[in-house]
């Protein structure tokens, strides 16, 4: 699986990709890539795209180990996450953990070309609060006819520009 | 746990944070209102990588089916312990590893026993008989569609097979 995204991306004209033998792997990249001093030979990373369930450290774990980072060049990385799993849990689990993206399984040409085009194009703000750090889980700009139950105080928010 | 303990944030505060599109600007996007996109010549080719993978797929999935069964032979009669354990969650990664081959090279019927099984696997310590005829069947039943090549989830001895799984669920379930 892991082989057909690499091919895929090469196809849609990706340069340089880089693979990990599951999470823990990824992390260790991730680790010398963004969260080392900046250094002018070191590629960053752009983009993570991950599946849900491996052996050697899990989706969920490289997503928690993101959205917790200290340095911004961490925990800023779009995500998307692939998942074989049908039901909705793994869909919720990934979303509340601060992925941008997730793709069901099997996957196809147009599926992940759609979400790579939607995290470039599309950037959702961040949120930060005491339960989630990650982009903002409502997609749609939407005029919401009934009661607003999610009203808050102007003050409770800051707009911060990053 | 899936909520995320951010040690981040404020207590009662909501930060919206409007990061910059570096990716954009790596593109060489420099309208902020412009659109990229993949060409869909380079979306076809990756198209054509997949089912240059489902050939492949196929011959994999069926090595992934001998380890679900070595293992599932190996740990049946075990007694609960760590090794049991171990075998059981190699199990559970063989049969998601199924499901999401079969399901990449239109083995759909396989795809569907993979996905039963490593949601069964997942969800229970097998530690009751009756948990264990459940998995038999379910195990039975990937080894059956592989040998005899069922692909349709429509197909009459896909109903069968599956009429039989439920027997199983409905009696020891």
């Amino acid at each position: 699986m892991q082989n057909l995204i690499v091919s895929m991306l090469k196809a849609f004209g990706v340069g340089d990709i880089m693979v990990a033998e599951g999470g823990r792997e990824a992390i260790d990249i991730l680790q010398i890539t963004q969260a080392r001093a900046v250094s002018q030979y070191l590629t960053r990373v752009d983009i993570v795209v991950t599946d849900w369930l491996m052996t050697k450290g899990s989706g969920e774990d490289i997503l928690r180990w993101i959205r917790t980072h200290e340095r911004d060049e961490v925990r800023f990385l779009p995500v998307i996450v692939l998942s074989g799993f049908t039901t909705s849990t793994v869909t919720h689990q990934a979303r509340d953990l601060g992925a941008h993206e997730i793709l069901t399984k099997p996957v196809s040409a147009n599926g992940l070309a759609s979400r790579i085009t939607s995290v470039i194009n599309n950037p959702r703000p961040f949120i930060n609060v005491s339960d989630y750090f990650g982009p903002d889980r409502r997609r749609k700009d939407e005029v919401y006819e009934g009661k607003d139950r999610r009203v808050i105080e102007a003050e409770e928010i800051t707009v911060i520009k990053k | 746990m899936t909520r995320l303990e951010n040690p981040a944030a404020k207590p009662g505060i909501i930060q919206v944070i409007r990061v910059t599109n570096f990716l954009k600007r790596k593109l060489g996007i420099t309208f902020e209102d412009a659109e990229g996109e993949i060409p869909p010549d380079k979306v076809a080719e990756a198209e054509k990588c997949i089912k240059d993978c489902a050939g492949h797929a196929a011959e994999k999935m069926g090595e992934f089916i001998e380890l679900v069964i070595q293992d599932w032979n190996k740990m049946r009669d075990m007694d609960l312990g760590d090794e049991r354990t171990r075998i059981a969650q190699n199990i559970y990664i063989n049969a998601h590893e199924i499901h999401d081959l079969a399901g990449l090279c239109g083995h759909d019927l396989c795809a569907y026993f993979g996905e039963r099984l490593r949601d069964y696997i997942g969800q229970t310590d097998l530690s009751v008989n009756a948990q264990r005829v459940i998995s038999q069947a379910l195990v039975d039943a990937i080894q059956v569609v592989h040998m005899k090549e069922i692909k349709e989830i429509d197909d009459p001895s896909a109903t069968e097979l599956k009429a039989m799984v439920q027997k199983a669920i409905d009696k020891y379930g």
